[in-house]
């Protein structure tokens, strides 16, 4: 991720997200990055846990917010047991996804290209020990109808997220109890674990928690249907990464510099407190 | 003296019945899909050839969507009964009920009625007068479990069994015929498809644009939990404007120019026909020529009449529709019409449900819809559950 000063701008807008008076709706914009939690199983199985990540194309130009909130309040009331913090449960999972338009990008449709996006561009989460570290989807793994009917079942899940209540923290749970009707298109519905995410994302999008470290990754995949209107061009059907997100043992949520820029950013540092000192 | 006593009490007892004769309005709403079998059932039970009505529309009153009966019932002797009828569609009924929602739209019962059915606002007759009231029944094509509100307790159930269709749109090629799950979940998230995927026919480069109802509708909840979609899952469908009637010939009766419905749809399978039964040769989106056809669905009453206006009908999963094939649990596009009522009803509401109730079945016709005492097969599950022997299955049941 690259520095920028559009960042500030970006974090005062998802600042101002993430503090939400409590009982106020849960503010989503079509297209926005949605992250997204379930447990498998137990406590809070029957619970979806969301948090709106802000507009993807932030984080493709490097000009997302690194310091994104923290809702620890929330996946503690939502998946702690009496025993076991959320974070240290392995059937917790979480993954993030976005999708602006799902007309085919060819078809006669095909409403153009939105900040570079054509139509049916994706960005989809995949599982990752470390930043930067995840498996990339390879060339023509999602097919453009797979895509297609991809956006088609998040459209379904979306169209929800206005109906829920914002928590303190910025986050919004979805309950299957008080909330059935809505159940039918939630976060646990969509992502059959393990299954396809949104039907047709082979493998799915999730990671787990249960694990040693104190921050769990995701790498972000920016997942093309065609490169006309695309800038950048990335590539079709596959995924270009774009950032990784870390969920902290604390309930931060951070973007995390890719590892190149990561490297920059401290031979900057480097370079600026030696100038100082000369 | 005792005979003078009782005559002169019986003849008191008569005229304090006859004095309190009443007007009682009960009102029901929900699928349109069933509206012309809950239409001709509401005229049944008020007395048949007796009974007064008038609707709205250019449909009938087969296809009207708000209709007005009189008549009289044996249940509630010298009363006069009114039925009024608002066919908005099955889930959105039954929240009504349950939300005792007091906007839902009838006709006012000031409105004139006849035995021949006055069609208001057609010809010579008065423009129809709306008023607004609480329904306290839903007739809905799916059980409530796939409604808003899954949870509300009703009084009722199923009432019979009513069969869909798919069809393609007036000049489709003939090999366009089957509907499978698999084409109908790839048409339905994408919302078009090339039309070999339905012919084989490569070198044709028409789309088949899904159409459709809206959410909310019983018919959408049970096509999309019959093929295993999801009755909840998002869809993408295309309309169409269009113009003269749905028997005029081309040019006269044409498409125009269609628009996404995105998740939305038509208000009733009315609307649904009429996008059926015209050719879309001249068909333009964004001010482009567009080479489609639409395909979509219709009960069986809509269905057979848009058939006859140029609709062609689709076997679905390669099996033709016919009331014996349901029957057999060959033909599966079908689902429980529910009748419900809102468990907090009058004694008066009581007595009128069980009367309807019982009278329903041999109302319907065997064809548009099923008596449930003509099913030897059972759906298991809820809607889009599988198809099974029933108790009465003639066969050995497993």
């Amino acid at each position: 991720m690259k520095f920028n000063p559009k960042r500030l701008i970006v974090a005062a807008a998802a600042m101002a997200v993430a503090t939400q008076a409590a009982s106020a709706a849960f503010t989503f914009n079509n297209g926005d990055l949605i992250l997204g939690f379930q447990a498998t199983s137990g406590m809070g199985s029957t619970k979806n846990v969301f948090f709106n990540l802000g507009s993807p194309i932030a984080y493709r130009d490097g000009t997302g917010v690194a310091n994104i909130g923290n809702i620890s309040t929330t996946l503690n009331a939502v998946f702690s047991t009496q025993t076991t913090n959320w974070y240290d449960r392995s059937d917790v999972y979480f993954g993030v996804i976005a999708n602006l338009n799902t007309e085919s990008p060819t078809g006669f449709d095909n409403p153009g290209q939105v900040g570079g996006d054509p139509s049916r561009t994706f960005y989809l989460s995949a599982p990752a020990t470390a930043p930067g570290s995840g498996l990339s989807y390879a060339p023509n793994t999602f097919a453009s109808s797979s895509l297609g009917t991809a956006g088609s079942n998040l459209a379904g899940l979306e169209a929800n997220l206005p109906g829920f209540t914002t928590e303190a923290d910025g986050a919004a749970i979805l309950d299957q109890g008080t909330q059935p009707v809505q159940w039918n298109n939630s976060w646990t519905i969509r992502n059959p674990t393990p299954g396809a995410s949104f039907g047709t994302l082979t493998g799915g999008i999730q990671q787990n928690f249960g694990k040693v470290t104190d921050s769990t990754y995701v790498d972000l995949q920016r997942v093309l249907a065609s490169n006309t209107g695309a800038n950048p061009t990335g590539v079709i059907g596959g995924g270009t990464y774009e950032t990784t997100f870390a969920i902290g043992r604390n309930g931060s949520i951070t973007a995390v510099p890719e590892p190149s820029t990561a490297l920059l950013g401290t031979l900057g540092v480097l370079a600026l407190l030696r100038r100082r000192r000369a | 003296m005792k005979l003078k006593i009782s005559l002169t009490c019986g003849i008191l007892a008569l005229a304090i019945t006859n004095s309190h004769a009443v007007t009682r309005v009960f009102d029901i709403t929900g699928a349109t899909a069933f509206r012309a079998s809950a239409n001709n059932a509401i005229i049944s039970v008020l007395g048949g050839a007796t009974t007064e009505y008038a609707y709205i529309g250019t449909k009938g009153i087969a296809g009207t969507d708000r209709a007005i009966f009189k008549g009289t019932m044996s249940a509630f002797p010298g009363d006069v009964i009114i039925v009024r009828a608002s066919w908005s569609g099955s889930t959105a009924g039954i929240k009504a009920v349950a939300d005792q929602d007091s906007t839902v739209q009838f006709l006012e019962t000031t409105n004139p009625m006849s035995i021949t059915g006055t069609n208001l606002g057609q010809g010579a007759n008065p423009a129809p007068v709306y008023t607004t009231a609480i329904a306290q029944w839903s007739f809905s094509d799916v059980d409530k479990l796939l409604s808003e509100r899954p949870n509300h307790t009703f009084a009722g159930g199923p009432v019979g069994v009513v069969p869909f269709m798919f069809l393609a749109g007036e000049g489709a090629p003939a090999a366009l015929d089957n509907m499978t799950d698999q084409l109908h979940a790839t048409l339905w998230s994408l919302g078009q498809l090339p039309i070999a995927f339905f012919t084989g026919d490569t070198a044709d480069t028409t789309l088949v644009l899904a159409t459709g109802r809206n959410n909310g509708s019983g018919t959408r909840a049970t096509i999309l939990a019959e093929t295993q979609y999801g009755a909840f899952t998002t869809v993408k469908q295309f309309n169409a404007t269009f113009q003269g009637t749905t028997t005029d010939p081309f040019p006269t009766g044409k498409l125009l120019v269609a628009s996404s419905f995105g998740n939305n749809g038509h208000t009733s399978n009315g609307l649904v026909r009429d996008v059926l039964t015209r050719r879309s040769d001249d068909l333009t989106f964004n001010g482009n020529p567009l080479d489609a056809v639409f395909v979509s669905y219709l009960t069986i009453s809509d269905a057979l009449a848009a058939k006859t206006e140029g609709a062609q009908e689709m076997t679905y999963n390669g099996v033709a529709f016919s009331a014996e094939n349901v029957k057999k649990g060959l033909y599966t596009l079908w689902g429980y019409q529910q009748f419900y009522r809102d468990a907090d009803a009058t004694a008066q509401e009581v007595t009128f449900d069980t009367a309807f109730r019982a009278a329903i079945p041999a109302t319907l016709n065997g064809t548009d819809a099923i008596a449930l005492t003509q099913m030897s097969i059972v759906r298991g599950g809820g809607d889009g559950g599988p198809v099974a022997p029933g108790d009465n299955y003639p066969l050995a049941n497993p």
